[in-house]
């Protein structure tokens, strides 16, 4: 998710009554953002839920917003609140925590054998490797090779410093590298 | 190999991988709320101004009512009745001004001269008027008289110092 200069002019638009230049805003984040709460949730239809949730919130703020900047980091802040909130109510209605078996984060392409990567390594493997790291280094991991935040964007998302967003996102891509060595001798 | 390039590698490995993409189901939904969000804020001012037009139109006709009634004698009654601070002039009565004695006394003693004269003129046939004039004179002295004594006792308390001099009712 590369920083989009049009997003101001988009939801100018929109504002004025163009609802194709949302349809436009609503396609180029709707997957980054749902990726980001299935990365968090590990389940395919709450996320979607939670991404409905995410612009929901948004579309009930987006009159009172400055946008000066691409809208990334603050959509992406937003789905992150809403993903809080859902963990919270899930604690209060004493409902049964998500299952271990998290549903895959990758799309499979083609047949099973061109979806291995160069050391042998699936989209599912990819996904459950993902799922194991702490979710702190998860969302920076995330953040910064799928949704391609800097780590300014990372570390305003998660209300932390820079520096410590980075030893987030590099203490989890050490943790991947292990894994990766461990399942592949 | 070192850190950094391990790194590379490892983050090389796994962007190659397609994230998930959402359903189309909530797209619709997403979409209908955003066209009629971009509504809502016409109808939100176009409320506000028919409510401001209207407290407008109160007002300036607030503002009429009170400048017809103050001001005009217009069709809230009239102009409100003004309480005078002043009561209105009349002739000044002086009966409860006191009065000097002396001056009064010099005024009675101006009126017996006058009855005096009166009796003289009046010849000594018509007794029945001539003897009304004396008993008015004779009233009119011993007002004097009185008037006198009362000039002398107030003459001697105004020796007194700071006492003021007793009115003097005829």
């Amino acid at each position: 998710m590369t920083a989009t200069p049009h997003d101001r002019h988009l939801i100018r638009q929109w504002r004025r009554g163009n609802d194709e230049a949302f349809a436009l805003f609503y396609g180029r984040y709707k997957q980054p953002v749902f990726f980001y709460l299935l990365a968090l949730v590990g389940q395919r239809e709450t996320a979607e839920d939670l991404l409905q949730d995410t612009f929901v919130r948004f579309i009930a703020v987006a009159g009172k917003l400055r946008v000066r900047e691409s809208l990334g980091p603050y959509l992406v802040t937003l789905a992150r609140h809403v993903a809080i909130d859902w963990f919270r109510r899930q604690k209060l209605e004493r409902q049964p925590p998500p299952p271990d078996r998290r549903e895959g984060l990758f799309q499979r392409e083609g047949n099973s054998q061109d979806n291995l990567n160069g050391n042998g390594l699936g989209p599912e493997e990819a996904g459950d490797l993902l799922y194991k790291l702490p979710e702190e280094q998860r969302e920076a991991v995330v953040m910064k090779i799928y949704l391609g935040f800097s780590f300014e964007e990372v570390a305003r998302v998660m209300n932390v410093s820079p520096n410590t967003a980075a030893s987030r996102y590099r203490y989890g891509l050490q943790k991947l590298q292990d894994y990766l060595n461990k399942e592949t001798p | 190999m070192s850190n950094p390039e391990k790194e590379k590698c490892t983050e090389a490995i796994f962007s190659r991988f397609t994230p998930m993409s959402p359903g189309p189901s909530a797209d619709q939904r997403i979409l209908d709320l955003a066209r009629q969000s971009t509504a809502r804020p016409c109808f939100r001012k176009r409320l506000l101004c028919g409510a401001g037009v209207a407290a407008a139109a109160c007002c300036l006709a607030l503002l009429t009512w009170f400048a017809c009634r103050h001001w005009l004698g217009g069709p809230g009654g009239g102009r409100l009745p003004v309480a005078p601070d002043k009561a209105p002039v009349t002739a000044v009565d002086t009966s409860d001004v006191p009065m000097d004695p002396l001056a009064v006394l010099t005024r009675f003693r101006g009126d017996c001269q006058d009855v005096q004269t009166m009796l003289e003129a009046v010849p000594e046939e018509n007794k029945s008027k001539k003897e009304a004039i004396a008993e008015k004179l004779s009233r009119c002295l011993e007002k004097i008289a009185l008037l006198e004594e009362r000039v002398r006792f107030s003459k001697k308390r105004s020796a007194v110092p700071g006492h003021l001099s007793e009115e003097v009712n005829v």
